[in-house]
C-alpha cells in the first residue's frame, strides 16, 4: 500500500495500517528525535509519541499542501523540541545540517517532485556558509531563538538575524512552491 | 513591523522558537492575513523537507513491536461505566455468602502447589517481558500449554507505598487487566484467552490496580497462543 492508501485505512482506525506506516518512517522519524535529542531512549519515546500524534490526528494530514513525509517531519521535529525543553537539558545540537555519518532520508518521498525538492534543497545547503548552515542548525535541531544563538556563539544578534534571513530566504527558494 | 520582520516571525513561530506573548501575535496576524497564512505554509514545508534530509540512524531493535503494544493500548475502547442499579437485599444476602464460601476455598486451596506445578513443568512456556526506556529489574510469565494457567515471576524495584505493578494482556481488541503484584510474590494468573496471543505489558498503576492502564507499560513481552 502507498502512504495514500495507508493514510485512507488509519482513518479508518486499522491499527494494522497504522503499524505499517510506522515501520516504513520509524527510521527517519527516529533519526530526527535523535538528532535533536542526542539520547536513545528519549528519542525512541518521542518518536512513538510522534506516531501515536499522527493515529489521533491524521484528519489533519492534507495532501493538497505536501507529501506525508514532510508532515510527518515536521512533527517530529517540533514534538523532539518540547521534549527537549521539558527535560531542561542543554541542547546539544549538531552545528551541521548534513554530515558524513548517515544517508540521508529523502527516499522516503514517494513522489519524484518532493524529491527534487529535496535534492535542490541539499544541494542548496552544501552551498551556504559555514556560519549560516550553523545558526539554521542551532534553530532546527537545538530549538533555540535567535537570542540564545547569539549567546551560544558570542556574536551579535544582529549577525545572527542576518545569517538567519539569507540562509532561510536561499532555503525556501531552493524548496520552492508546493 | 516591516515585511522583512513579519518573515522573521513567521520563520521563528514555523520554527517553535517563539515565547508565548510572540506567537500570539503572529497568531493574530495569521487569523487576518492570507499572506502571512501561505508564507507559513511554505516555511513549514520547507522545514518538513529539511528533516528528510536529516542523517539516517536504524530505529531500536524491537522498536515496532514496542509500537504495536502502545497502539493497542491507546486504542483499546475504554470500559463503559456501568448503570447503578437497585440492589434487592436477598442478592446482597447470596453475594455474602457466596463470597464466604469462595473465601473459605481459596483458604483451603492450595495455591502455591498450584504455582510450584506451572513452574516446575518442562512444557511450560517461557515469556522474559523486556525493560522498556530505564525500567531496572526482571519480568518472567510462565504458563502451562493448552490451559489459561499462569504464574508471573518479578524481581523489581519497591514501587512507591501508594503504586503497584499491574499485568495488563493486550490485543487489537483491548486491554484486560491480569492483576496487581504484590510485594515480590508470584502472581498466579489466569490467561483470558488460550487460543489468543497477547502483548503482556507492566505498568505502575495506583495501589489497588487500575480498570484501564493509566500509564506506558514499563515492560513488554509476547506470549503466544497457549491451544490451537
Amino acid at each position: 500500500m502507498d502512504d495514500r492508501q495507508l493514510i485512507a485505512e488509519i482513518k479508518r482506525r486499522n491499527q494494522e495500517a497504522m503499524v505499517q506506516l510506522y515501520q516504513r518512517y520509524a527510521n527517519l522519524i527516529y533519526s530526527i528525535t535523535y538528532r535533536v535529542l542526542n539520547d536513545e531512549g528519549g528519542a525512541e519515546e518521542c518518536s512513538q509519541d510522534v506516531f501515536l500524534r499522527v493515529w489521533q490526528r491524521i484528519d489533519q494530514y492534507d495532501a493538497a499542501r505536501g507529501a506525508f513525509a514532510t508532515w510527518l517531519s515536521g512533527i517530529a521535529r517540533n514534538m523532539a523540541i518540547d521534549r527537549l525543553r521539558q527535560t531542561a537539558r542543554q541542547a546539544t545540537a549538531p552545528y551541521d545540517l548534513l554530515s558524513d555519518d548517515g544517508r540521508p532520508a529523502f527516499e522516503f518521498l514517494q513522489d519524484w517532485a518532493d524529491r527534487d525538492r529535496a535534492q535542490s534543497l541539499r544541494a542548496m545547503i552544501e552551498k551556504l556558509p559555514a556560519d549560516q548552515v550553523q545558526v539554521i542548525a542551532l534553530s532546527y535541531y537545538g530549538g533555540m531563538t535567535q537570542s540564545e544563538i547569539a549567546a551560544h556563539l558570542g556574536i551579535p544578534l544582529g549577525t545572527v538575524k542576518t545569517r538567519m534571513r539569507s540562509a532561510l530566504q536561499k532555503l525556501r527558494d531552493a524548496w520552492g512552491q508546493e | 513591523m516591516n515585511d522583512q520582520d513579519i518573515s522573521d516571525r513567521i520563520a521563528a513561530y514555523a520554527l517553535n522558537t517563539l515565547s508565548a506573548e510572540e506567537r500570539a501575535e503572529v497568531e493574530a496576524l495569521l487569523a487576518r492575513s492570507t499572506e502571512a497564512q501561505a508564507l507559513l505554509r511554505s516555511y513549514e514545508a520547507m522545514f518538513g523537507g529539511l528533516g528528510t534530509l536529516t542523517p539516517q540512524r536504524s530505529a531500536p531493535q524491537g522498536a515496532a513491536e514496542r509500537f504495536r503494544a502502545r497502539l493497542a493500548a491507546e486504542a483499546a475502547p475504554l470500559p463503559r461505566p456501568k448503570r447503578a442499579q437497585p440492589f434487592p437485599v436477598w442478592i446482597a444476602l447470596a453475594a455474602a455468602l457466596l463470597i464466604i464460601a469462595v473465601g473459605l476455598m481459596v483458604l483451603l486451596s492450595p495455591q502455591t502447589d498450584d504455582i510450584v506445578v506451572i513452574l516446575g513443568d518442562p512444557n511450560a512456556v517461557r515469556v522474559e517481558l523486556m525493560p522498556q526506556g530505564a525500567a531496572t529489574g526482571t519480568i518472567r510469565f510462565v504458563a502451562l500449554p493448552n490451559t489459561n494457567q499462569g504464574v508471573l515471576l518479578a524481581d523489581l524495584p519497591t514501587p512507591a507505598a501508594d503504586q503497584q505493578y499491574q499485568l495488563w494482556f493486550i490485543t487489537a481488541e483491548g486491554i484486560r487487566s491480569g492483576g496487581v503484584l504484590e510485594g515480590d510474590q508470584p502472581l498466579r494468573v489466569s490467561v483470558p484467552d488460550p487460543s489468543m496471543s497477547y502483548t503482556l505489558g507492566i505498568t505502575l498503576e495506583p495501589r489497588g490496580g487500575s480498570q484501564q492502564p493509566t500509564s506506558t507499560p514499563i515492560f513488554i513481552g509476547t506470549l503466544p497462543r497457549l491451544q490451537g
